[in-house]
This record gives structure tokens, sequence and C-alpha cells, in this order.
């Protein structure tokens, strides 16, 4: 079959892909002017105690030596210790990776469920009040930095209005639901567990929201610009032509052909969203991939650096291709070969 | 597999080629501006930073880093139109004086991208084959990473600091300029009045910079004014997380970063260096959509 072969070969060029990155974050995180050994055990470190650590991180070796180590490693589903937490990277990995994934589904789901309503209306009634409401909001969305707009909601909705939690991701007096996939929201579903199901969905509204934000205004322009372009094609004149209601007309012909680029816009920001979890789950003091690899780079801690980011440019990918399978579910025009 | 590859790295790439399609003959002129009021009222907020940027010294009524630990923590008054800080610094002085920083930071790697990304862009679709195959596989390799953590990972490497922070952004930068520069040269390098020129015995440098890119201007322009906006985010979103600009330099997101702590008692310490990032950021965002739509023939029509 066609799609299978497609896929195939696709996972192939990801694998090359992930190879090239894998040296590049491997040499780069090597020949930096830090020195992990030393930031490790700080400038009043004695010679052999520095010799000793960098015998047993094996950073004693020739770089290509320690590549080899690291892909060894790798193909066994090791990617090392890390040096500030002193777990495997995996194991961190999974731990923290959860929350990440948590938080950026719901704000995916926030742009979605505000953005692409927001840029089919917009469209649908150009140079209207609501139109240049959406417009502004847009605007405004894409230009606010996310630390400053979590910094300012956290006052107004935590501190002044009280409405939801400020920090965390779930009560610290409500029981922690068991770890079976570590997204908590599934974990606690599963047990049966409800008061914490509520208060993680508590907790995730507004960092949902801040993080949301960009994303919703991205989704937003790229809906309205999509669909006025569909708006104004030959076979929307034609339908309406035939006197078809302007209902029928926008959500059977239009809408439908605006889905290629909504695909595109939600995967693109979905990718965006895991990677740029990093400041809002710092400033809610939220765990996950953004806070860890905060701490890790830091701290110089290469295993996780590398680790970190070859997990993300895996999703990356990965979510890539879903977009483009997508592609051919929605227009059948596209194929694969 | 042809349109499905095409849009392997998603909407940033269908954004270049899009922009690689604008007509080249295009020119930009004033009167494509005054067409849309809101690129001119971008350009003014942009030109009005420039000029606090600029006039710095003669704007703020005090210096950036004086501490006066007799006024920590006044609010808005008179005296300190944005309050002062935990150490009784002057906010407004140091808003203003941010303004160089923030300018800085977004210009810099953009245009250090640019001219990176036009170079090797240019090469490699005038010149084809091998040369254009490795530099468009080390592109793709560098847009398969997710931008953020690759900018992160590079700043921290470096050392924290503003200038590292910003050759962090080249890094992930220049390569959206290459594919687009390279999408407009391998269609310009094809008309006729290249063809002539090529018969006269032109050296391929002065077909390249003579006759190609002077041609292939109007879509890098039009990128580069979206994405200072953007640099200028970044910039301080790095130096927020402690990855870029250190305190007590007067940078915005450090400003925003230090006041953190205190933010629900002395609201005005995070609130005037954020909004001063907004205001500059969609002075940029205004004037780029401006642009676009100006020379995008195909958004004029609608």
């Amino acid at each position: 079959m066609a799609l299978w072969r497609y896929v195939y070969r696709r996972l192939w060029q990801m694998a090359i892909v992930l190879l090239g990155i894998s040296v590049i974050t491997f040499v780069l995180a090597r020949y930096v002017p830090g020195d992990p050994v030393l930031h490790y055990l700080g400038e009043r470190a004695r010679d052999e105690t520095i010799q000793r650590l960098r015998e047993r991180w094996g950073l004693d070796r020739p770089v290509w030596e320690q590549y080899v180590i690291f892909i060894k490693g790798l193909l066994q589903g090791d990617l090392g210790t890390s040096i500030s937490t002193q777990h495997p990277v995996t194991s961190d990995l999974a731990e923290f990776f959860p929350f990440t994934i948590e938080l950026a589904t719901s704000a995916l789901l926030v742009s979605v469920v505000v953005g692409v309503p927001l840029g089919v209306i917009s469209a649908v009634k150009r140079n209207k009040t609501i139109d240049h409401a959406s417009r502004i909001f847009a605007l405004a969305g894409s230009s606010t930095p996310i630390f400053w707009l979590a910094i300012m909601t956290i006052y107004l909705f935590y501190f002044r209005l009280g409405w939801v939690p400020g920090a965390g991701v779930i009560s610290s007096h409500v029981q922690r639901p068991a770890t079976i996939t570590g997204l908590y929201t599934i974990d606690s579903l599963i047990t049966g567990n409800f008061p914490a199901f509520l208060s993680t969905l508590h907790h995730l509204i507004l960092p949902s929201l801040v993080l949301g934000s960009y994303s919703t205004a991205l989704t937003t322009r790229i809906v309205r610009s999509s669909m006025l372009e569909i708006l104004g094609q030959d076979y929307v004149r034609t339908a309406r032509a035939k006197g078809l209601p302007e209902r029928i007309v926008i959500y059977k012909h239009a809408l439908k052909n605006t889905l290629i680029a909504t695909v595109t816009i939600i995967g693109l920001n979905y990718g965006g969203l895991l990677s740029g979890a990093v400041i809002t789950e710092t400033v809610f003091a939220r765990p996950g991939l953004g806070t860890y690899s905060i701490g890790t780079m830091l701290a110089l801690d290469y295993p996780a650096i590398v680790g970190v980011t070859l997990v993300a440019t895996i999703v990356y990918a990965c979510i890539n291709l879903v977009v483009d399978l997508l592609y051919g579910f929605l227009d059948p025009r596209i194929r694969y070969g | 597999m042809g349109e499905v590859k095409e849009r392997i790295l998603g909407l940033r790439k269908e954004r270049l080629e899009r922009l690689a399609t604008l007509n080249p003959e295009t020119k930009l002129t004033l009167s494509l501006l005054r067409r849309s009021p809101l690129a001119v009222i971008g350009i003014s907020m942009v030109t009005i930073f420039a000029f606090i940027a600029l006039l710095g010294p003669y704007l703020a009524p005090y210096d950036p880093y004086q501490l006066d630990l007799s006024v920590r923590f006044s609010p808005p008054s008179a005296g300190h139109w944005f309050g002062t800080d935990g150490e009784g610094r002057d906010i407004f002085s140091r808003v203003v004086f941010g303004s160089r920083y923030s300018l800085v930071a977004g210009l810099v790697p953009v245009i250090s991208a640019v001219i990176l990304g036009v170079i090797l862009g240019a090469i490699a679709g005038f010149k084809g084959g091998k040369i254009e195959d490795l530099l468009m596989r080390i592109t793709d390799m560098f847009l398969a990473f997710p931008s953020t953590i690759l900018a992160m990972a590079i700043a921290a490497g470096l050392g924290p600091s503003l200038e590292n922070a910003m050759i962090a952004m080249i890094a992930v930068w220049w390569p959206s300029y290459a594919r687009l520069v390279r999408g407009s040269v391998l269609s310009i390098k094809e008309t006729e009045y290249v063809e002539a020129a090529r018969a006269t015995g032109e050296t391929d440098i002065n077909l390249i910079f003579r006759y190609v890119l002077p041609n292939a201007l109007s879509p890098i322009i039009v990128m580069a004014t979206l994405d200072i906006g953007g640099a200028i985010l970044t910039a301080a979103g790095l130096s927020f997380i402690g990855l870029g600009a250190q305190p007590p330099t007067p940078e915005w997101g450090a400003m925003v970063n230090a006041a953190r702590i205190y933010a629900i008692e002395y609201w005005w310490l995070p609130t005037f260096p954020g909004l001063a990032i907004l205001a500059v950021v969609l002075g940029f965002n205004l004037f780029g959509d401006g642009l676009r739509d100006a020379l995008d023939p195909r958004l004029r029509r609608i």
C-alpha cells in the first residue's frame, strides 16, 4: 500500500534527521565553553576530584568515542545519567514529560475551541465590529510576552479574585492519583479518584489559557485568512448564485476547505506548545519538560540536555508526520508516494 | 509525494513559499504603505521607540542603575512615574533604557540571520547540484528542531548573556531565510533578463548581486519585519528565564523576572516593562502585517 510505504519512508527519514541532530547536540554540548565538571563541583574543587569525576563521566575520552558510547546506550534505550538529578535521563523524562503533554494538550484545546470559530466568524463578518475585535485580539495575542501575561493573570485571577490556584499541578491536600500513564487527568479517572481529577483540571485552567494565548491568536489569523481566500473562490460564488442559503455555503462549501490550513496550524501549534511550555511551567511552578530543561541547561547537565532535545525533536517530527497523513484524508487529491 | 513533502516543515515553510511567490517586480514604495493605515500606526510606534532608545539619557530622569533604598517600592507618583523597584531604582528610567536592549535584540539577530540566509540561500539556488543538496539538508535539519529548545540549549552552553542569546537566535533563524531566498533565486534566475545578462558575460557574483538578489528583496523584507517582533519576544523570554541579559541590566525581560516575587504586593514592578514589550512588538507586527498585505497581491484582492 502506498500509504504504508510512505509512512515507512518518512520514519526512515526521521531516523536520519535524528541521527544528525544527535550529532549536532552532542558536539554542541561537548564544545561549549562551560565545563560541567567545574560547574558541578564549584570553582574551588581539588584537581584529583575533578580528574576522578571526568573519568567517571567519560569526559576524558575523545569526543567520537563518547559519541559511540552514547549511541550504544541510546540503542538500548539508555540516555545516560543526569548530572543534576542523579537519575537516569529516561526516567526523568518519563516523570516530567506527562505534565507537559497535559499542559500543551489543554492549551491546544483552548486554541482550537476559541481560535477556529473566531477565525470563521471574523471572515464571514468581514469588516464588521466583531471582525475588528477579533483582529485586535489576534494582534495583541501574538504580541504579548507569555511570561508577563502569566504573572499578570496570576495577580488578577489568583491573588485578587481567588478563582484559580496560582501554582502547582494539584492541591496538596488531595491524594495524588496512582501512576499509570503519568497523566494526572487520565490516571485519576481510571482509578476513580475524582477529587484529584477536579483539582488537576482546576490547576490547568489558567496555565493553559496563558500558554494557549499565542496559539489562539495564530489560529484565528490563519483560519480567517484561509476562510477569506476560500470565500473569494468561484465555487462559493456559484453556490451562492444557485440560491443556497448562506449557512450551507459557509458550513458545507467553505468551512470544509479551510481544514487543510487549520490542521497545519494545529500541528504546528502543538509542536510549538510542547517546547514552548518552558516559560509557563516556570511561572506557574509546574513540573514538566520545560522546568526540567531550564534546570539542566543552567547546570550544563549535558546528558539531560541531549535527552530533552532528542525527545522534543522526535515529538515534533511525529506531529509533522501525523499532519501530513491527515492531509491525505482531508484532501483526497493529495497522493502519497 | 510532491505536495505532501512540501508541507513536511509545516506552515513555517508554507509561509516561506507563499512569500517567495510575491511578485518580484513589486517595489517597496510609500504608496503601497499608504494603503494600509495600520502599517502607518505600526511604523509610528516603532519610530517612537527608536527615538526613546536614541534619546534615552535625555528622557530618563534618573540613572537606571542608581540605588536609593529610601524610596524602595514607591508606587507610581509625580516623582517616579512608573514607581520604583525593590532597590529604589526608578522604573521609568529603566524602561526607557530597556528600549535599547530590546531594539538591538530584535534587529541584530534578524539582520544577521537575513545576511547569512541570503548568502547561503543565493549560493544554493544559483549553483544548484551538490552544494544545494547539502545546504538544503542542513536547513531541513535545523527546521526539524523545536527552535525554542535549540535556542535555549545554545544560549545556556555559551553562557547566559544577552550577546549569547542573540547568537543562539541567529543560529535558529538563518535556515528559514536560506529557504526563502533559494526559492526566489530559483524562479528569478530563469527569467529572460538574467539570461540576457549572462549572455553579456557577467560573472556569477555580479549576476547574483546585481540582477537576482535586488529582485528577491521584497519577500525577505516582509518576513524580516514580521520576525523582529518575534525576536524581541524571544530575547525577552530568554532573559526572563535567566539565559539572556542578567540583572541589574535594565532589560525588560530581566526586569519582569526580578519583579516576579514581588508582583503580588507591588503590581507596578512587572506591569510597565511588560507593557513596553507588548507595545514595541505590536508596532513591528502591525508594520509587518501592513507591508505583507500591501505586497501580496492575493491578499489585496480579498
